[in-house]
């Protein structure tokens, strides 16, 4: 019963912590597939455990729920994403790229577009952040408000409205391509930015 | 016809009725729809299963139709807003905005079950985040039209993504708020989302 505790011990050819880093693999991979395609309120820890061939008990050391593990793997596609989009020269460029990055891989896509804007508590890291990287891309490209409260519900109302219309693509509820979906949308950055309240 | 305390059998039908709405808006505003179960629609509605039943399939069926009063509700509200400003020549964005904030101030609970249960999409919820979406992008569509001096795109594809571009936002903002993850007090946030409206219905592309 103690061997796993002993780190010098190998097993099956792979000491403790390499099987640990195997683990943790195999959660984030089952992480990727039930997320990405159930989505977040559909997964439990014992969907992830089934899937990911790792025991429960292990289960709980790597993670502490379903939603921890989630925050995670959406974080890290969120950056991803973000850092696809603010590479482009211009707006256009930037979101050309980053759709096509979410359409290569359709769990992407829902992770990203679907569940961490449609599901997540608007207090969600991965959520903040995602909206605080295409805040910033819209800085890069548009004359933000200078207010810094404003700024930020400029970007939160961007990126609530480029989801939404990103899903509406994805779904096949709207017909139109990458390209002209990339122009609306570097559109509407410039039309959010160019907001105030004050001038409503 | 027999009566029950002065009311006909189909009178305390709808009355039952109401209540059981009630208590939905309740349960699906506080806990949420996942929390809810059928037992507490019972408890707060003070009525026994075969009454839920009496009306209602199951909580899907249950919740949408507290959906379709709330949005009922938000429309009314809305349109008187819309009769009062009628004489006042202020653009209908800022007045369709003030009608959503003071909607929501009077009761965040009801507010919730639209702009949050609803859009969350749970899988027994199929087709109600659509819905509700479809529709608030429809209706900035219609919207847009009434906006003075504002052209509007000539192409029909450019004014449908903008409408739901609207849609997007707004459920978003108001996800922030009900949420209380708002950095700025609701009022301004939305005179913003009003002008961000405004500013947004002439993008086009390619058409």
């Amino acid at each position: 019963m103690t061997v796993a505790t002993q780190r010098g011990r190998t097993y099956g050819g792979l000491t403790a912590d390499e099987r640990e880093a195997q683990r943790r693999r195999k959660v984030r991979d089952a992480g990727l597939d039930l997320f990405g395609t159930k989505g977040v309120i559909g997964t439990r820890l014992s969907d992830l455990a089934e899937r990911s061939g790792v025991a429960e008990r292990y289960l709980a050391q790597a993670i502490t729920s379903a939603g921890d593990l989630f925050e995670q793997i959406a974080g890290k596609l969120v950056d991803e994403f973000c850092d696809v989009l603010a590479a482009g020269p211009d707006a256009t460029t930037g979101w050309r790229t980053a759709l096509d990055l979410l359409a290569a891989d359709p769990r992407r896509l829902r992770i990203v577009a679907v569940e961490t804007f449609g599901v997540a508590d608007a207090n969600s890291a991965a959520r903040r952040r995602a909206t605080t990287a295409i805040g910033a891309t819209c800085a890069q490209w548009y004359e933000p408000p200078d207010d810094e409260s404003e700024r930020g519900l400029a970007a939160m109302a961007f990126a609530g409205a480029a989801c939404e219309l990103i899903r509406a693509w994805a779904d096949g509820r709207i017909a139109l391509n990458s390209g002209r979906l990339a122009d609306h949308l570097a559109g509407l950055g410039r039309a959010f930015s160019a907001a105030r309240s004050a001038g409503a | 016809m027999r009566t029950y305390r002065g009311q006909s059998p189909e009178e305390r039908r709808l009355d039952r009725r109401a209540r059981l709405i009630e208590a939905g808006i309740q349960l699906f505003g506080t806990r949420g729809f996942a929390a809810t179960r059928l037992r507490d629609v019972c408890y707060v509605s003070g009525l026994t299963e075969r009454y839920v039943y009496e009306q209602f399939a199951d909580l899907a069926a249950l919740f949408d139709t507290v959906l379709d009063v709330l949005v009922a509700e938000l429309a009314e509200h809305g349109a008187a807003a819309m009769r009062d400003a009628y004489d006042r020549r202020e653009p209908t964005a800022r007045v369709g905005a003030r009608a959503l904030l003071s909607w929501t101030e009077a009761d965040p609970v009801r507010a919730r079950v639209v702009f949050v249960e609803a859009l969350v999409a749970h899988p027994e919820l199929q087709g109600t985040r659509v819905k509700v979406i479809d529709g608030a992008a429809a209706f900035f569509e219609i919207a847009a039209t009434m906006q003075r001096k504002t052209e509007l795109p000539a192409d029909a594809l450019d004014r449908r993504l903008n409408g739901l571009a609207m849609a997007g936002a707004t459920a978003e903002v108001m996800r922030a708020w009900l949420d209380a993850a708002l950095d700025v007090p609701a009022e301004q946030a939305m005179a913003q989302l009003a002008a961000i409206a405004i500013e947004s219905i002439a993008v086009t592309s390619g058409g």
